[in-house]
């Protein structure tokens, strides 16, 4: 499966994960997360697992399940240790910690390595714990602005690991446990980052009626106000001033969000009558239509307020288009200002840059190189299952940076000169 | 002095290109200010000290950016000081021998400008230095090299975070200030090309740009060499 990715991933990534996958022969990953479709965790993992497998490691993936209030209780945690307001009872932490009790006495915990993501499953390792196993929590969110209550009931739970992982420092948290960084990563084989050909881009532009003689602004993002769509309409009509271009604002559905209908409506009120905004709902599988509006951009913006890690950066720099976007989150280890794209604080400012990069599109050509080359090196999929393959290594042989291991005839020991 | 050169070879063993893997930690240590990373960096790690002055070189060999380590730049963007960020950019780390006269250096750097300045300038929440420090993992590469020649070949060709092992490795295990290649032609006997390497500062360079000037410095030097 790995040879899937020769000619895409760097070479010595490839190299790289089948040595240490050398000494990992036999050894085994168990993953355990709260869904086995949707959602960013869910897609990477489908992905991982025959990956690993095919590397000849073992590779469990185990999900827990719990009755609809428990996915309400946790869907509210979720947003609430993203920084979003709101109220909890007793009675929630109940919900939450009982349906977890009774996923621990359902689930086999049998991995050398045992990676729980997400809060969904993190007090697991409170009513079970295998001897023996390494057990880490991944976070795939950003969690730098918590919400006080939900973070320290969280912390209870992630204390307990041997290490969490998060994307970015700024995630990083206040825990008594060691926290690594493993940046997210996209799939190149995937239906949203694949080659598509010009024929395909084109049947795409031309089902949402976009001429693509004319220089195309794409942001895709969910209506979401951190997102700023409002603030990019703003940039757009700065641009339109000196330049004949057309602006998509592509993103989710909003049926079960009732503030992205609001922003969307908003969205909708401040495009309105301009034939060349073209304010696109997408549906949750529109992998093609995203990956051919990323490709048929001349410039992608992603002008967020605040961020996660931003990864629709990391999918339009793949696709070889610059990018303008928001100095938040984990966009500057994605964009260096200048080079691949341009970092930006307000919509004069993302304007201003728009400007320069449609009167210079040799310029913007080599940026949107230069960004394709930094995603191949840091953010494919190989380099992430290489980290995870670090991160066996790391628990399994237990260096604490104390010093350099090395790998040699297939062991692993302290670096020796 | 081939003769010279000639002996060493038979009692030198190969040339064995390695890269390190690392994994990140960050670490709890944050700074907010002047004083705060001044305080950081006294207590941080050498890994610490080594990843953020090395670790663009990590993430893209193509690129020399415009502060050329963490420190500087994230004075220069966070606290909007240019000049502890010039000072900072300025580290004489090619010439240092180990990672604790680097941190002397940055030390001596910070203390001195809070000496004489009232600058308590402070970022926003969100933006402070956060200290990390890599687990590194030393992996072979498949290249090695007995000879010279097989060595200009090799590193036109390796992976080039192995060019960034061999040059900056000695910083975190100290043997002396020249690096892996500078010993390694040294012990060969190639004594006027050791030397050209080890005045050779590959830190005002990206890593790409300094794989193609050790070619031709090595190439230079190998022909040199068998002419005299």
């Amino acid at each position: 499966m790995l040879e899937a990715y020769r000619d895409i991933a760097p070479q010595t990534t490839l190299d790289e994960i089948r040595a240490l996958a050398e000494v990992l022969q036999g050894r085994t990953i168990q993953h355990i997360n709260s869904t086995r479709s949707g959602g960013g965790v869910a897609e990477i993992l489908r992905r991982f697992v025959p990956l690993t497998e095919s590397l000849g490691i073992r590779a469990r993936w185990d999900v827990i399940s719990g009755p609809p209030e428990f996915y309400e209780v946790t869907k509210a945690f979720h947003n609430a240790l993203q920084g979003g307001e709101a109220d909890f009872a007793a009675r929630d932490f109940d919900i939450y910690l009982a349906c977890v009790k009774e996923n621990a006495a359902r689930l086999t915990l049998a991995g050398d390595v045992i990676v729980v993501h997400d809060p969904q499953p993190a007090y697991l390792l409170e009513y079970t714990r295998p001897d023996g196993a390494h057990a880490v929590w991944r976070c795939h969110i950003d969690v730098s602005r918590p919400h006080e209550r939900v973070w320290r009931f969280l912390r209870r739970a992630v204390a307990k690991y041997e290490a969490a992982i998060f994307h970015v420092p700024q995630f990083a948290q206040d825990l008594p446990i060691p926290q690594l960084l493993i940046a997210p990563s996209i799939d190149p084989l995937s239906d949203k980052n694949r080659e598509l050909t010009d024929a395909e881009v084109t049947a795409v532009t031309d089902r949402f009626g976009i001429d693509r003689r004319r220089p195309i602004l794409v942001q895709v993002s969910r209506f979401d106000r951190f997102k700023d769509p409002l603030g990019v309409i703003a940039a757009y009509r700065l641009v339109r001033q000196t330049f004949d271009c057309q602006l998509v604002l592509a993103g989710g559905g909003a049926d079960d969000d009732p503030e992205g209908a609001e922003v969307l409506a908003e969205v909708q009120a401040a495009a309105a009558g301009d034939p060349d905004v073209f304010v696109l709902e997408l549906a949750a599988d529109s992998h093609v239509a995203i990956n051919a509006l990323q490709r048929a951009a001349t410039v992608v913006l992603q002008k967020s307020l605040r961020e996660g890690f931003g990864l629709t950066v990391a999918e339009a720099l793949w696709k070889g288009t610059p990018v303008v976007a928001g100095a938040v989150g984990g966009i500057p280890t994605q964009v260096f200002n200048g080079v691949n794209g341009f970092l930006v604080h307000s919509p004069e400012g993302a304007a201003f840059r728009l400007r320069y990069l449609l009167s210079h599109p040799k310029q913007a050509r080599r940026m949107g190189s230069r960004g394709r080359e930094h995603v191949r090196r840091n953010f494919l999929i190989t380099r992430h299952l290489r980290d995870y393959l670090l991160l066996m290594i790391t628990c399994l042989y237990g260096t604490k940076a104390s010093g350099p291991l090395q790998l040699t005839g297939g062991t692993v020991e302290p670096a020796v000169r | 002095m081939p003769h010279d050169a000639r002996t060493s070879r038979s009692l030198i063993g190969p040339f064995e290109f390695r890269k390190a893997a690392i994994l990140v930690e960050a670490t709890p240590m944050r700074a907010g200010s002047i004083s705060q990373l001044l305080t950081g960096v006294t207590l941080a790690t050498e890994l610490s000290i080594f990843y953020h002055l090395h670790q663009h070189f990590l993430v893209d060999p193509n690129i020399l950016p415009e502060y050329p380590n963490d420190f500087a730049r994230w004075v220069a963007q966070h606290l909007g000081n240019g000049v502890v960020a010039e000072r900072l950019a300025n580290l004489n780390l090619f010439r240092a021998a180990n990672l604790q006269e680097i941190r002397h250096e940055i030390t001596v750097a910070l203390a001195q400008y809070l000496a004489h300045t009232s600058d308590r300038r402070q970022v926003q929440p969100g933006l402070e230095f956060i200290f990390c420090q890599p687990r590194i993992l030393v992996l072979p590469c498949r290249e090695t090299a007995a000879t010279p020649e097989a060595f200009l070949e090799a590193l036109r060709t390796v992976d080039i975070q192995s060019i960034a092992y061999h040059l900056f490795e000695s910083k975190v295990v100290p043997t002396g200030a020249r690096n892996d290649f500078t010993r390694w032609f040294e012990a060969l006997g190639f004594t006027d090309l050791a030397d050209r390497l080890d005045t050779f500062d590959p830190y005002l360079n990206s890593l790409e740009d300094n794989r193609n000037y050790l070619v031709k410095l090595i190439a230079d030097g190998l022909r040199r060499h068998n002419h005299a």
